[in-house]
């Protein structure tokens, strides 16, 4: 044996060595790799699926690296073929590991949009950690659409979804395995994100990257072009603050940017978002949360279902359209009584449609069907069919000032 | 062979030393008697010579017999010698012997004088604090460096000789009252075994004293400073000094001695602490940098960050060779470039430095030739290589072999060959003691001076991992 | 006798590679039958292994003896040889499931473009230098490989901690028939506690030995279970479907998306300290061949346990599902008669005085 060793080693060195040397087991040059950062899905006119592929493209000169952005599309039976597809008209390997974003086209809300997110949540080809979010319209045309807020626009949505909840708490983003996992769940209810095109009020030129490029934008108008878009102006932002209900995988409501907040400070924190009072005393006021302390209890009994919310926020005054001495601001003003009320009335309006909204849509986008599940399993099976219509609201908010 | 009281048939045993013209053989009349005087010329201090041996010796009258030849030397290294072949060792080695006619014994005189260096800082272990005296190529300078260090009557020197015709001066040092007898046992058995023509530097004994399986990894600790020595001689290790270099031998070796440097001793255990944590991160580095960012970019692009890959993607752009042969052709670069600065003279090295890092590096970037991520990996990776300089040779071959794995198999390759190291490494001893001491095996008392170093008070015992004796080294009552 | 490994060894043993290979496909497997009582599965699996365990410190404690020496003091040597062979099988039929998983673990999540079982090879070439070192290496091995799995595991949950919803494991106890049936089914990926069999005889009992034993067991058992809770509170109804559990979980974190999947120092810590759990069946199966054909050259048991994984491996990869099947339903049984019902018998054995051979596992020592 001690003869064969050195031998052994030689062989393995030198079949080491071809394999190092030739690269030559089907690998992709990196330099033919499409990087896809957002994937768009419409549904085409003969039913297959439309896939655009939204591509980074990393551009030098002297100064920085700026990205741009190509789109490469491709159509198929399904899902999956489509993406593949995308190579094979392009050239370029799919390299779908670092998508972040899935768009669904406004069309496809009509039929079960679990027929398309399956296939994110299933492949190891993409995160299902990629935030997916429904486009107003074509969902094309959100990938093609200019903004100021980033030379790709994907980036630009992303950055809506992602650095949001730290802020205004106004989009309720959800992830692939989130939108999976409520769809899977007893309650069969998700939600996601709407997004539109709004025009930029600023009119703003040139991009954020300092290309400064002068060629008209396409306005979202290729959206199954090939190859490099021409840098275009910024002239669009992206709004997100509705939410988009779905029940059984369809699309049945729609939540505005209020009711929006409403479900965030009843599904998480909403810490450092804001509310506008308006016209109290002539008055307009912005109330910035500083602590959300809220709770939801579900309290079951033979012939009903009890559901507390009690929410407890603690705010203080960030803005009023009166003018006031800077000492006032600095003595932390406490809030004015017929504020707290009108906020306190506000948030238990919203409350209120919240569930009126769940109840006509029968989606259940705070899962109670599920807390009833495992917190009360006992009466599970009695009130699983009608549990929306047994449900009592019963709701106290108090508004703190802080002290 | 005898010496006889015959003086000519004693030169006559004594011939094979008359071919060399470095040889004197001084014929003399003491007294009535009729002498040889035997030295090497140009090993002998001839003024002591004259002196010491010379002068005495003309002044004696009559005939000279046994005692009166013997008495008449005041000279402190002086012994009698009663072989011939004893006689032309002592000759080669310095020492001059006197024969007289009548007198079955030769008298040998100490009287070597050797040329030698001057005691220096070592090169390869500077530093900030602490002693900067090194050990040179002569074996009794160097017997002194650490006399003067351990002024016990616990420290033992034991000489031996080495090599077929080199008969190279070998000395063991230990502390009597801590060395593990065993293992002094040992390291004299494989002294005794060494067969070779000439011990050139000590690293010839290294190789024997090793285990002989291939390993990359030495089995045996070495070091160039006095000071280092004498605290690895304290913990229970055995140390073998070699006439003609300046690197002692100590055994046994465990890896972790590479990652303490002399002045964590000197300075507080905080920084020493950082800094022995920044050697292990370093070495991690150099190790696995290179061949990790190369299987990224072949095999996993998704350990990659998004906006770090757009700039590579574009930092590569028009780069004729693939990741795995840009990494290895500027490996092959960097090496060729240490290699050539380490050989040069040192007013080359310098500007090959320049030529090779600065201008040859951004030449080949701004031709597009390798991209800038690449060399900075390789710089970096390079640069981490030196902090612990003893490893460099192994880390070095093995920086390369992860590479090509990496460039073959990508991580799941490298995982299994890091995987197979810590195999090697965990089974490799070295006098029966693991390598990987005191991590695997875990010895808790032995952490405090890891990639920890506890304060001195902590540090009261002798490494367990060693099986050394008398364990306890300090009173715990020592105050920082 | 100078005994191979030490107490504190056998602790770090069991910590460093029992519960690495139950966080890979595992949970999916139990999720599916057990739902939120997944957790309950690996409490029961765990309980069955805390029995065997204790039992086998029983036997420890009561002679010094190695496995192979108190069952030639009952059985004879061919007795001893007949029971060692059969463990020789079991350990290979032990380790063959997840090396499958391992496989195509490497395959479909590592090398995502690339999906070929080349890369998976070199494992072999790992397994068979390990088969050749001795019974220390393992000791020396766990003394390192813990550190990297509980960093592994602990960055992993760490990052996770956010996205698991902890009510989803409730209503307790509700599929606790599921429950029962997905632990017979994980009994392929338990059962670590037959390990200590084999070191029997071989380390040195240090003071209160068996709680040591047992609570390092314990403690590599609420590591799954804490995995078990992670994965279904993250996943609740989709948990099914994810392959590998462990390094799905911790990629929703909010800080992934900014900085990339920093997560996979975690996950290639865990990858390093599997690659040794799952060649130490093959490792034990190496030992026993050695004793039971009396073999002198070390080299010829790694060759042959290897080459069959090997072979099995390549042979059967299209036929995955069927066999996964296979030892889900049918070798189950297999598993527990060997991890947890025969060990059992090592406390009744008398053991009669025994000349002492060393390590009998070695083939020099033979």
């Amino acid at each position: 044996m001690s003869r064969i060793k050195p031998k052994l080693a030689l062989f393995i060195l030198f079949f080491v060595s071809i394999l190092f040397f030739s690269n030559d087991f089907g690998l992709i040059d990196i330099e033919k790799t499409a990087i896809i950062t957002a994937i768009a899905i419409d549904k085409a006119d003969d039913g297959d699926y439309l896939v655009t592929c939204q591509i980074a493209v990393p551009e030098s000169s002297n100064a920085v690296t700026e990205n741009q952005k190509a789109q490469i599309s491709g159509k198929g039976s399904t899902v999956g073929s489509a993406i593949k597809s995308t190579g094979s008209t392009s050239g370029w390997f799919p390299q779908t590991i670092f998508c972040n974003l899935i768009i669904l086209g406004g069309d496809l809300a009509t039929d079960n949009v679990i027929t398309v997110l399956d296939y994110f949540s299933k492949t190891m080809r993409v995160q299902d950690s990629a935030q997916v979010i429904l486009a107003d319209k074509k969902a094309g045309e959100l990938l093609t659409a200019t903004t100021p807020l980033d030379n790709i626009s994907s980036f630009a949505i992303q950055k809506i979804l992602l650095k949001n909840p730290g802020f205004d708490r106004d989009v309720a983003p959800v992830d692939v395995k989130t939108f999976c996992v409520g769809y899977y769940s007893l309650t069969k209810s998700s939600f996601m994100p709407q997004v539109k095109v709004t025009p930029s009020e600023t009119q703003q030129s040139g991009s954020s990257g300092g290309s400064g490029g002068s060629s008209g934008g396409s306005g979202g108008e290729s959206s199954s072009s090939s190859g490099q878009d021409t840098k275009t102006q910024g002239k669009n932002l992206f709004d997100a603050t509705t939410t988009a209900l779905f029940l059984e995988g369809k699309k049945v409501g729609e939540l505005n940017k209020e009711l929006t907040h409403t479900l965030n400070m009843l599904t998480g924190k909403i810490n450092g978002s804001a509310f506008s009072v308006d016209d109290v005393d002539g008055n307009n006021y912005l109330l910035s949360v500083l602590e959300d302390n809220s709770k939801l209890r579900l309290k079951v009994t033979d012939d009903k279902i009890n559901l507390y919310i009690d929410v407890k926020l603690y705010c203080k005054i960030s803005d009023q359209n009166t003018a006031k001495s800077d000492s006032t601001y600095e003595k932390n003003q406490p809030l004015p009584h017929d504020v707290k009320t009108k906020t306190e009335n506000m948030i238990k309006d919203n409350i209120n449609n919240l569930f009126s909204v769940m109840k006509q849509t029968k989606c259940d986008f705070l899962y109670i069907k599920e807390k009833l599940y495992r917190y009360h399993h006992k009466r599970y099976s009695s009130y699983k069919d009608n549990y929306l219509d047994k449900l009592n609201l019963h709701v106290n908010v108090d508004v703190h000032s802080q002290q | 062979m005898k010496i006889t009281q015959n003086l000519q048939k004693n030169k006559q045993a004594l011939s094979q030393l008359q071919n060399s013209d470095d040889i004197v053989f001084l014929d003399l009349n003491i007294g009535k008697s009729t002498a040889l005087l035997i030295f090497a010329k140009e090993i002998v201090d001839k003024d002591a010579l004259g002196q010491l041996v010379l002068r005495p010796a003309l002044g004696l009258e009559g005939q000279v017999d046994k005692d009166t030849l013997w008495d008449c030397f005041l000279n402190p290294e002086k012994q009698k010698v009663f072989e011939s072949e004893q006689v032309i060792d002592q000759v080669l080695s310095g020492f001059a012997l006197l024969l007289c006619d009548g007198v079955d014994f030769a008298v040998s005189f100490g009287v070597q004088k050797y040329e030698k260096r001057a005691i220096a800082e070592p090169p390869t272990s500077t530093v900030i604090k602490g002693p900067r005296e090194g050990f040179v190529e002569s074996l009794p300078v160097n017997v002194s460096l650490i006399r003067r260090r351990l002024k016990s009557p616990q420290l033992v020197f034991e000489n031996d000789v080495c090599g077929r015709l080199s008969k190279t001066a070998v000395s063991i040092c230990y502390i009597d009252n801590v060395v593990d007898k065993e293992l002094l046992k040992e390291v004299k058995k494989k002294l005794k075994a060494v067969d070779i023509d000439a011990v050139l530097d000590s690293s010839y004994l290294a190789k024997y004293l090793s285990d002989c399986k291939p390993s990359i990894f030495k089995r045996v600790g070495n070091t160039e400073k006095p000071d280092i020595l004498v605290s690895k001689i304290l913990e229970g290790r055995v140390a073998i000094l070699v006439d003609g270099s300046p690197i002692a031998l100590t055994v046994p070796y465990l890896l972790l001695e590479d990652f303490q440097s002399p002045s964590d001793y000197y300075n507080s255990p905080y920084s020493a602490t950082i800094a022995r944590f920044i050697r292990l991160f370093s070495v991690i580095l150099a190790l696995l940098l290179p061949a990790v960012f190369v299987s990224a970019e072949l095999f996993h692009l998704q350990l990659i960050p998004l906006s770090f890959l757009l700039t590579i993607v574009n930092s590569i752009k028009g780069i004729p060779l693939s990741p795995s042969y840009e990494m290895f052709f500027t490996f092959l670069i960097f090496e060729i470039l240490n290699e050539a600065s380490v050989r040069m003279p040192k007013y080359v090295g310098m500007v090959v430095s320049i030529v090779g890092g600065l201008v040859l590096g951004e030449t080949a970037v701004n031709a597009g030739i390798i991209s800038p991520p690449t060399l900075m990996i390789i710089a970096l990776s390079g640069i981490c290589l030196y902090t612990v300089p003893e490893l460099e040779q192994p880390l070095s071959f093995l920086r390369l072999f992860f590479l090509i794995i990496a460039g073959s198999i990508g991580i799941y390759g490298l995982i299994i060959a890091v995987s197979s190291l810590m195999v090697h490494l965990t089974c490799s001893e070295s006098f029966s003691v693991p390598l990987t001491a005191p991590f695997a095996p875990l010895v808790k008392k032995d952490l405090k001076d890891s990639f920890y170093k506890g304060f001195l008070a902590e540090n009261n015992s002798r490494p367990q991992s060693l099986n050394n004796k008398n364990k306890r080294r300090l009173d715990k009552n020592v105050e920082e | 006798m100078k005994q191979a490994l030490k107490t504190r060894q056998i602790c770090l043993f069991f910590i460093a590679f029992a519960p690495i290979t139950k966080l890979f496909m595992l949970p999916s497997v139990v999720a599916s039958l057990a739902h939120n009582d997944g957790w309950i599965t690996a409490c029961i699996n765990l309980a069955l292994d805390l029995v065997t365990l204790l039992i086998i410190n029983l036997a420890c404690a009561k002679n010094n003896l190695t496995f192979i020496q108190l069952l030639e003091s009952a059985f004879g040597k061919i007795g001893g040889k007949v029971i060692c062979f059969l463990y020789a099988v079991y350990f290979l039929l032990k380790g063959f499931m997840p090396l499958q998983e391992q496989k195509e673990f490497v395959k479909l999540s590592l090398y995502i473009n690339l999906p070929t079982d080349l890369f998976f090879l070199p494992f072999f070439a790992l397994s068979f230098y390990l088969c050749l070192k001795p019974l220390r290496a393992i000791g020396r091995l766990a003394d390192i490989c813990w550190l990297f799995t509980l960093a592994g595991y602990l960055l992993l949950i760490f990052l996770s901690f956010s996205g698991v919803d902890f009510g989803a494991i409730m209503p307790v106890g509700v599929n606790i028939k599921g429950a029962i049936k997905a632990s017979y089914h994980s009994l392929n990926w338990w059962g670590d506690c037959v390990y200590l069999l084999f070191f029997m005889g071989n380390f040195a009992r240090q003071k209160r030995a068996s709680v040591k034993i047992i609570l390092s067991y314990v403690l590599s058992g609420v590591i799954v279970i804490v995995a078990f809770i992670f994965f279904w509170g993250t996943f609740t109804s989709i948990a099914f479907r994810q392959k590998f559990a462990m390094t799905e979980l911790s990629k929703y974190t909010t800080v992934i998306n900014n900085v990339g999947r920093f997560d996979y120092v975690g996950i290639l810590f865990i990858l390093f300290s599997c690659t040794f759990s799952l060649a130490l069946p093959l490792y034990f199966c190496c030992r026993l061949l050695n004793y039971v054909f009396s073999l002198k050259s070390p080299w010829i048991s790694p060759i042959i346990a290897n080459g069959l994984s090997l072979f099995f491996t390549l042979f059967l990869n299209q036929r995955l599902s069927t066999t996964t099947f296979i030892f889900q339903r049918y070798f189950s049984l297999v598993f527990l008669v060997f991890s947890n019902i025969l060990p059992l018998f090592t406390v009744f054995i008398k053991a009669k005085k025994h000349t002492d051979k060393g390590d009998c596992y070695e083939p020099n020592k033979t």
